[in-house]
């Protein structure tokens, strides 16, 4: 594994706007940022690959040992959402995609830091923009990346039905997350509608969420937290599964920080994992505190010999924390990556790597493009 | 070979703009009902409040309502030390007031998602 520094292709930034990456540079600095790339060996992307299948099925198979014991509080679930999780799971859901977090330095096996399994974005980087830098840079070279065909081939089992999507209001990166897949949508033969998330109404008398011409909400594609939905006004109204929502209830298991310490008591010394504890003590003084539904780096400390040397902001922590080895942090020139591998319909579909000088990736770390020959 | 072979895209990037103005409100205007509707002195609708008929219009608290801590009345949207007195106890609303209490009585409630996001990232 090599970081290269590359010189930023001539009018880079009208590129990426023109394919839907209208963030690319935050008030703090560049997001997007071809001023570097990473070069992966073959071995190197089977390595994360196989890393990426192997534990989405140990996620799935932790998730079941969550509903057979009941370790809802384990979770921090609230209890309304407990039946509609249990209907979910026994449907076995559609779920479109999610993103594991991983530790990789090329040497030891990927070490997972965090599965986003509900809301996952950095999304258009990963399939489309690092795409067509790849063909303008790279031409020859390969890259972990067949995430758009997957979410069209995903898509289509629901070929000839109405979708609808949605997102918070004044979020231009949500907005256009949600507008890229409501493309791989359509394209899948797949009609759409969007609604913000805020003007979702209920309609009293029909018993069902509607959008903004009053239309009934049947299927919906939500960038939007599960744990939030359950939490806000219309949260009472989800019990009855008035809606087929994408990611499904079911989805809440996995992307809880509460599954890692069930993955390391139920696969103890797997090569993917790190040790993950409930309480802080089996890891002595040095661990890293993560609270269980935290977001893009929030409320995260990192602790040596019991003293914080990196802590993160945020709201985040009522919901309880749980306490993960360090990983080994690779380091490139001060920099170090997060491997997020991109799974859809269940198989891993891409790579996107974002690189931070700080221990903790956040919602501001770079976003890097790759190849591997 | 791992990478995807061609991206195309119908939705993205030009048409991005087009594309979200597109999905805006298009009927949630309030559907204004039958014209020559009339209302009587106190019609309360949740939402709306209630009707004062020498006022054509609805207002939180009913038609000379008395607090007996400041002993006023209430009517026409102020208060007064005596009681309106009016020989009308029906008529028709507003146009403008019609228009807010239909509005008021659609069973559609909105608002009720997406308080948590103004304080949160929502991606991950």
């Amino acid at each position: 594994m090599r970081r290269h520094r590359c010189q930023p292709r001539p009018a880079w930034r009208q590129k990426v706007e023109a394919i839907g990456l209208t963030f690319h540079t935050a008030p703090e600095g560049p997001y997007w940022d071809e001023s570097a790339c990473y070069e992966l060996t073959a071995d190197e992307v089977n390595a994360l690959e196989t890393a990426a299948s192997t534990l989405h099925a140990l996620c799935i198979e932790a998730a079941e040992a969550v509903i057979e014991n009941q370790w809802w509080r384990r979770l921090g679930i609230p209890e309304i959402a407990i039946p509609s999780i249990l209907r979910s799971w026994e449907r076995d859901d559609f779920s479109l995609y999610g993103r594991f977090d991983f530790s990789y330095d090329g040497q030891s096996p990927p070490k997972l830091l965090e599965y986003n399994a509900d809301t996952p974005t950095a999304l258009i980087e990963a399939s489309v923009a690092q795409w067509f830098w790849l063909q303008d840079t790279h031409p020859d070279a390969d890259q972990f990346n067949s995430l758009h065909e997957r979410l069209i081939e995903a898509w289509r089992h629901w070929a000839g039905q109405t979708i609808h999507f949605s997102s918070v209001k004044e979020h231009d990166e949500d907005q256009q997350t949600v507008l890229y897949l409501r493309d791989t949508c359509e394209q899948a033969g797949v009609l759409t509608r969007f609604v913000f998330i805020e003007d979702i109404g209920w309609d009293s008398e029909r018993n069902c969420f509607v959008d903004l011409d009053n239309e009934p909400i049947r299927r919906c594609f939500k960038l939007y937290p599960w744990e939030w939905l359950w939490h806000e006004d219309f949260g009472g109204y989800l019990a009855n599964d008035p809606v087929c929502f994408i990611e499904p209830a079911w989805k809440m298991l996995l992307s809880n920080k509460g599954l890692l310490p069930i993955l390391w008591e139920r696969f103890p010394d797997h090569p993917n994992l790190l040790p993950t504890y409930e309480q802080a003590a089996p890891l002595g003084g040095s661990f890293v505190r993560k609270p269980k539904l935290s977001r893009e780096g929030a409320n995260i400390a990192w602790v040596e010999s019991g003293v914080a040397v990196e802590e993160t902001g945020g709201d985040y922590g009522w919901e309880g924390h749980v306490f993960q080895a360090p990983a080994p942090l690779p380091d490139f020139d001060g920099n170090h990556p997060v491997f997020g591998v991109w799974i859809v319909d269940h198989e891993p579909a891409g790579l996107g790597i974002r690189e931070d000088i700080h221990r903790i990736t956040g919602n501001l770390s770079r976003f890097v493009p790759h190849f591997f020959l | 070979m791992k990478r995807s072979r061609r991206i195309q895209l119908v939705l993205l990037g030009g048409l991005s703009a087009g594309a979200m103005a597109g999905c805006g409100p298009t009927s949630d205007a309030p559907r204004v009902g039958d014209a020559d509707a009339v209302c009587t002195n106190n019609l309360y609708i949740p939402g709306a409040g209630y009707y004062h008929a020498p006022f054509r219009a609805w207002y939180p608290r009913p038609y000379n309502y008395f607090d007996p801590n400041t002993r006023l009345y209430y009517y026409g949207g102020q208060w007064a030390p005596t009681p309106h007195q009016s020989i009308t106890n029906i008529s028709p609303p507003t146009a403008q007031q019609l228009a807010r209490a239909t509005a008021a009585l659609t069973p559609i409630r909105r608002g009720g998602f997406g308080s948590s996001s103004r304080s949160h990232f929502v991606g991950t």
